[in-house]
């Protein structure tokens, strides 16, 4: 086919864009567990005061 | 929501193979489309995940009507908005594709008048939400509302393709059609490309909600 | 059975009394369709004529509608909730205001042909088609606008959320129209059209009482 390196560009440039967006996703993901974590602890030490 | 992260590692991968092979594999050339047919492994997952983000929203929204409990009524409200991302995606996919095939940005087919429609209910959902101010009135004023849009929008998908005598739209009218006897490498791609996508909507209702739950947590 | 006659005789007394509102809606329906008549004159091709006419019932419509539940205080509220069961509430709201946007319809009908003159129907067709697409309208209306009273009575929420809702029975109706254009329709396609109006219709009028309940206790 014509021009067949320049798909394999394509392939490769969107492949990095989505593995970006799924970094990110993954970081979102792991920043929110942490404060979940904090939060839940914040509450026991709530409790635990009263 | 299930725990674990293989499911959002598997969608991940799932999208990151579509994207991959569905660019490199070779697909049948068809008048008219030629190449752009690839979109089709990007573009009409947006709209599956659309409407089993809209299909999880309703589920929600009756549970919440049944429960009375503020944690449905939250996930309802963000299904519905991750929802409206995907199709406006799918929208942008769509109106992208179609300049390059039928010569427009918008045309005045089936299709895309009830996705338009779809898009206005739920903008106006949104819309419904933010008037109200207190909870428990407006989950519940919303979850009625979400029933009834979700019903009638469901009819008005199943009539409207009937009704109209021509669809731009594969498998519709009298064009090539592609959906009905897919090409069996792109079968390979497209059902892998629909899944991930699902997957990954599921993944981003999931921060949604953890965001919003956190959020509401820290207010009070 | 009884107490949804006592609420839609009700409402229609509360209607005699206030003549205003029925007064300003027939009169935005003369003032439209004059208004229609002087751009466009008599000739108007038939889809345009259609689709005029239905943008001029729907407004009239949002109008009718919108403020049977709006001109509810809270207080006369609490008083029905204590009388009446919320299924005969909106069971009776959705005859009236049926009965409100038939007659209302007709009315128009009349001034509009009146007006800018009739193209040749099928009237197999047409008056049934018309007069499901007026219930249906006025079913979904009453339940937007049950959902928009307890949204605060707004009334550009009432146009927002009514809109998504009134297009696909909108779409069936102006499509059966203009099958009734046609000169010689298949039997078969006039009992197809009017059922899915006439199943549209049964679906609001079911859902609204499945979901009315939710909406009205407090």
């Amino acid at each position: 086919m014509i021009g067949e390196d320049k798909f394999l560009v394509v392939a490769l440039v969107m492949a990095i864009i989505f593995s970006g967006l799924a970094v990110y996703l993954y970081l979102l993901d792991r920043k929110l567990s942490k404060i979940e974590k904090k939060q839940q602890e914040l509450l026991a030490n709530k409790q635990e005061g009263k | 929501m299930i725990k674990g992260i293989w499911w959002k590692v598997a969608g991940l991968l799932l999208i990151l193979y579509s994207i991959i092979y569905g660019i490199l594999v070779e697909v049948p050339v068809l008048p008219v489309i030629h190449q752009t047919i690839r979109n089709l492994f990007f573009h009409v997952p947006m709209w599956f995940a659309m409407f089993i983000m809209l299909g999880t929203s309703l589920v929600y929204s009756i549970k919440y009507l049944s429960s009375l409990k503020l944690k449905d009524d939250l996930i309802a409200a963000q299904a519905v908005n991750t929802g409206l991302f995907f199709g406006l995606l799918g929208l942008m996919t769509g109106m992208i594709w179609a300049k390059f095939t039928w010569g427009d940005f918008w045309t005045n087919d089936p299709q895309l008048n009830g996705a338009a429609v779809s898009v206005m209910a739920y903008l106006a959902y949104s819309i419904l939400r933010g008037s109200i101010d207190e909870k428990a009135l407006r989950a519940r004023v919303s979850a009625v509302y979400n029933i009834f849009a979700f019903m009638l929008l469901v009819i008005f998908l199943g009539i409207l393709p009937r009704l109209a005598d021509s669809s731009l739209h594969p498998g519709k009218g009298g064009n090539s059609s592609t959906m009905g006897d897919l090409d069996p490498t792109m079968r390979m791609v497209f059902y892998p490309a629909a899944i991930g996508w699902i997957l990954i909507a599921f993944w981003i209702l999931d921060i949604r909600k953890r965001k919003r739950i956190l959020e509401l947590q820290q207010q009070p | 059975m009884k107490e949804i006659i006592e609420l839609i005789k009700k409402d229609f007394l509360l209607e005699i009394r206030q003549k205003y509102a029925l007064n300003a809606i027939l009169l935005y329906v003369v003032s439209t369709v004059f208004v229609v008549q002087l751009s466009f004159g008599r000739v108007i091709d038939e889809t345009g004529w259609i689709a005029l006419f239905w943008i001029i019932l729907l407004f009239a419509a949002f109008n009718a509608v919108s403020k049977s539940f709006v001109q509810e205080h809270a207080a006369r509220r609490l008083y029905y909730f204590t009388i009446a069961a919320p299924v005969s509430i909106v069971l009776s709201k959705i005859i009236y205001n049926s009965l409100l946007m038939v007659s209302l319809g007709f009315l128009s009908l009349a001034l509009y042909v009146l007006f800018l003159g009739m193209p040749d129907f099928n009237a197999w067709l047409f008056y049934p088609s018309f007069v499901l697409g007026c219930i249906g309208v006025a079913s979904a209306l009453t339940m937007v606008s049950a959902i928009a009273s307890s949204a605060g009575n707004n009334a550009a929420l009432m146009a927002v959320l009514g809109f998504p809702v009134v297009i696909p029975m909108l779409l069936l109706v102006i499509n059966s129209f203009k099958l009734s254009l046609n000169e010689n329709i298949l039997l078969l396609q006039v009992i197809k059209s009017l059922t899915s109006l006439l199943l549209i219709d049964a679906v609001v009028v079911i859902l609204a009482v499945i979901l009315f309940p939710y909406l009205w206790r407090k």
